[in-house]
């Protein structure tokens, strides 16, 4: 069972420390599709901004605005339809986070800035939307044990992870497949994988719900 | 702490295999909720109002940290978002939406009562809960697989849709 080729521009989405870089990954494999990954890590910021959020969120924001400008540019740049492309973000992500970290006043001033720069592109042939419970996101942050994402609250990821599944709630830009990936290992199951290379590759309705056990 | 709720869904208008597997994704993304799992559709006569096409029915089992009343506002709001509206009972629709169970609570109040009051009679909402939890109690019903001996009679087909 393999991919279908109409899904040229697939985007794996979902909150902190829930797998979308390793499923990216697995994905760009399978496909020998381009591989375009969101790299949070090299926000200079971010530490800080977990440390404390008041204070940081409009640095960090913008940082990651013009990171994503040059990437809308670089994807456009490489043509969509040459060769498929797996990508481990959405480039709407950060309006998500923008709104729930930054004050009325440096909002707006956060979405001249995104009007003036428009990180636009194609929308995704398929969005795959990656859920887990909070308790497991926390366990799984507290196990990968980056310094940078060691001052993060269960709290800010319980947010995190309801202010994703707002967003996808009324999500209608492209299709999409939202999974609960509590009881799937793709990485270490190679069957979890191919259940779900399986599930792509039958999916009908624009929107669809896929789990285990 | 969170609560488990089982919700029926049912339609028998416009295709509704395919806003059954559009409503599970929307369940899916239920603010403080996570769907954590799904029987698989099944097919049914209308009761009632017969002069209508068949019914696909299923259920959800959802962790949740809305209340019943939040729950239903949510749901009631999806059910508009899929085109329903609520004319008569019984009535076609293109998505129904029920709170089935919420916990082990018996509640009744003007606009909800849970367990839902004709679940136990009913086939093709006893049939797919049975994939997701085979040993429940429905609260003031009785035993899931007793309830289900009781409507035998009933004809439902699961469809080929895992």
């Amino acid at each position: 069972m393999n991919i279908p080729e109409k899904y040229r521009y697939i985007v794996v989405e979902g909150p902190i420390a829930v797998g979308k870089t390793s499923l990216a990954r697995l994905l760009a494999s399978r496909l020998e599709a381009r591989l375009m990954l969101e790299d949070a890590q090299s926000n200079p910021f971010l530490e800080r901004f977990y440390r404390n959020r008041e204070r940081y969120a409009f640095a960090a924001q913008m940082f990651f605005l013009f990171q994503r400008a040059l990437q809308a540019g670089e994807l456009k740049q490489r043509d969509l339809f040459d060769g498929q492309t797996v990508a481990d973000f959405l480039l709407d992500k950060d309006v998500l986070f923008a709104r729930m970290n930054l004050a009325d006043d440096e909002f707006d001033l956060y979405q001249r800035m995104y009007h003036f720069l428009q990180p636009r592109t194609a929308s995704p042939d398929l969005v795959i939307y990656l859920q887990a419970p909070a308790d497991v996101l926390i366990e799984r942050v507290r196990r990968r044990g980056w310094d940078v994402e060691r001052p993060i609250s269960e709290r800010y990821l319980r947010d995190v992870a309801d202010a994703y599944a707002t967003y996808f709630h009324s999500y209608d830009a492209s299709p999409l497949l939202i999974i609960n990936s509590e009881n799937l290992n793709f990485v270490d199951q190679p069957k979890d994988f191919d259940l779900l290379v399986e599930r792509i590759g039958n999916l009908r309705s624009r929107r669809e719900f896929f789990n285990r056990g | 702490m969170s609560s488990t709720a089982y919700i029926g869904l049912g339609g028998n208008l416009q295709d509704p295999e395919d806003h059954l597997v559009r409503g599970f994704a929307d369940l899916a993304t239920l603010p403080q909720s996570h769907l954590t799992g799904r029987s698989r559709l099944y097919r049914s006569a209308p009761m009632g109002f017969l002069e209508q096409p068949d019914f696909v029915n299923a259920v959800a089992r959802i962790s949740t940290e809305l209340s019943p009343d939040a729950l239903l506002d949510a749901l009631l709001a999806i059910e508009a978002r899929h085109g329903r509206r609520r004319e008569f009972p019984n009535a076609p629709r293109t998505l129904d939406l029920d709170i089935l169970l919420y916990d082990q609570q018996q509640l009744s109040t003007p606009r909800l009562t849970i367990p839902h009051p004709r679940m136990g009679h009913r086939a093709f909402v006893l049939r797919p809960l049975q994939e997701l939890a085979p040993d429940l109690d429905i609260p003031g019903q009785g035993s899931l697989s007793a309830l289900l001996s009781q409507c035998a009679d009933q004809r439902v087909m699961p469809l080929q849709e895992a």
